[in-house]
């Protein structure tokens, strides 16, 4: 069934010998509209029996809308703890919809792609999302069941302030579009904080991802807009795009003025990495992806000898808590987490190195490409 | 405030009974509420809710008049003081009772003012049903009367899409036409 589909692989798996893998700066796109049934009180004012109900009703036209035969309503209410982590670690869910319980639920429209959440902060979430630059193509999905859905749902919407929404920063489209970067490049070139003040400037909200919460350590970066009123949804993907696209060219050139500078430092930020996830017996999941992270920065450079980008990939998921148990089959306390997770770690990665003349020629490379 | 049926013991649920094909809204007490009457579920939870968000508020004292600076939505019940709160209104009807404080937020908070996106299919046609209406006065007051004629068809079309209005009043001929 769905829920038990295997890992599907971003990357083109074992990469042949002498080619760079193509570097996943924009690493996936999403796009989320919120929506709410016309006469019923918002989620967090409304009575359980009164989410209760709505749940029913919306799950009932959301599986309709679906059209998809593999479309089900999951409750949050008696689901099971561990393939609910797993779901919200891939995004289909949030943490405040599995707190919600009662009333709450979300509907897996049968493809990786689409999710719609019941009584999150709205009655309707829907959630779309593509690999890499993928924002048209998400807001496609999103925007195309979103039409098909109010066919069957009466939705609350007003001629001036556009879709209605429990909290008035949602007003208008109701979208929320982001994608994911990776900037490590830019972390170490000391040219990231520009960068994020530049976005935030343009009216982007920035959130450092997976790090230790703040924009320090991690550099994984989600980009989003922020008004959603007086704006149509169209022009907001087209300037999103715009912009990504600018920030994964900087992250692009970041790399290449590092690797020529201070390729001391490039091995040294990957070399420590590799070093402690070969090497702990304990580590919790946002150290893990920091690591992680700076590998994926060494492989897509080309510093790591016989790298395996399907292997990464597959760590990258796999460290979270909810993807380890289910991995694992077990149910495993946090620190049980920690110890497994690093066992993990260092099966997989335990053979990786960073090659001096890996290093140089990585340079050489860039070198010869500026001469031309 | 005591129960409007038995006036004798305290009002604590409000219920919506028909009598003589009127409904009327009526507070009454736990037994009242009982014997006869549907218990309207919203307006219980209603009057729940402003005493909640009453009691909620540590200055305030159980059953103090609400102010007119602090109004409270009458279809959902939220008040001013708990959507500052909680930051999150409690129905759309919450935009029109709360006007002042959703302005200014929409004024900080986003790059417009009004919607210029995307609009749902049943808005289309309301808003057109309303220009089409605009239209048909207009017609009919400059005396363009096979315009109103067309418009008045339009219209009809729209709110009963089966049946289209004949614009032709004899019969079309065929199976059954007249001998």
């Amino acid at each position: 069934m769905l829920l038990n589909e295997p890992d599907e692989p971003k990357a083109t798996g074992v990469p042949i010998k002498g080619q760079l893998p193509e570097p996943q700066i924009i690493m996936s796109s999403r796009v989320r509209l919120a929506r709410n049934l016309r006469g019923e009180r918002f989620p967090d004012w409304a009575s359980e029996r009164e989410r209760v109900e709505v749940l029913r009703r919306v799950g009932a036209a959301a599986v309709l809308a679906a059209e998809h035969p593999d479309a089900q309503v999951i409750p949050m209410e008696g689901s099971d703890g561990v393939r609910m982590e797993t779901m919200r670690e891939r995004s289909l869910i949030s943490q405040d919809l599995v707190d919600r319980g009662v009333g709450a639920g979300f509907v897996y429209a049968g493809i990786r792609s689409l999710s719609v959440m019941i009584n999150e902060e709205d009655h309707i979430r829907i959630q779309a999302f593509a690999q890499g630059l993928g924002l048209s193509r998400a807001w496609e999905i999103a925007d195309a069941f979103d039409t098909r859905l109010e066919k069957l749902l009466p939705y609350a919407f007003s001629e001036r302030l556009g879709y209605l929404t429990a909290c008035p920063s949602n007003i208008g489209t109701g979208m929320r579009a982001s994608v994911m970067v990776h900037l490590p490049g830019l972390r170490l070139s000391g040219d990231l904080d520009a960068v994020i003040r530049g976005l935030e400037r343009l009216r982007f909200t920035v959130r450092g991802i997976g790090g230790e919460g703040s924009a320090a350590s991690g550099h994984r970066f989600q980009i989003s807009n922020q008004g959603t009123l007086g704006l149509n949804e169209q022009a907001v993907i087209a300037s999103l795009e715009r912009v990504t696209i600018a920030v994964a060219r900087q992250e692009g050139l970041a790399r290449k003025r590092v690797l020529r500078d201070m390729p001391v430092v490039v091995q040294d930020c990957v070399s420590r990495a590799l070093a402690i996830l070969q090497n702990a017996h304990l580590i919790q999941t946002d150290e893990a992806l920091d690591y992680l992270s700076a590998v994926r920065m060494g492989i897509e450079m080309g510093v790591i000898q016989d790298a395996r980008p399907d292997v990464l990939e597959m760590l990258e998921l796999r460290v979270h808590p909810g993807h380890l148990q289910d991995y694992l089959k077990e149910e495993l306390d946090p620190e049980q987490r920690d110890l497994r997770r690093a066992d993990l770690l260092r099966e997989s990665l335990g053979f990786w190195t960073v090659k001096e003349w890996l290093v140089r020629k990585a340079r050489k490379r860039l070198i010869v490409k500026e001469k031309k | 405030m005591l129960c409007e049926k038995c006036r004798q013991r305290q009002a604590e649920i409000a219920i919506r009974e028909e009598s003589g094909g009127e409904t009327r809204e009526l507070y009454v007490c736990q037994a009242c509420a009982g014997a006869g009457g549907l218990i309207d579920k919203k307006l219980t939870s209603m009057v729940e809710m402003i005493f909640d968000a009453a009691l909620g508020l540590v200055a305030r004292p159980v059953g103090a008049q609400t102010a007119a600076d602090d109004p409270v939505c009458p279809v959902c019940g939220m008040t001013r003081q708990a959507f500052r709160k909680r930051e999150r209104l409690g129905c759309e009807a919450c935009y029109t009772a709360f006007r002042r404080d959703t302005e200014a937020m929409i004024r900080d908070m986003h790059a417009g003012v009004r919607h210029v996106g995307k609009v749902p299919a049943g808005a289309v046609a309301a808003r057109t049903c309303a220009e089409l209406e605009r239209a048909l006065k207009r017609a009919i007051a400059s005396q363009r009367f096979e315009e109103a004629a067309r418009l008045r068809d339009a219209l009809a079309t729209m709110s009963s899409p089966g049946k289209s209005a004949r614009v032709d009043g004899g019969a079309k001929g065929g199976e059954h036409a007249p001998q």
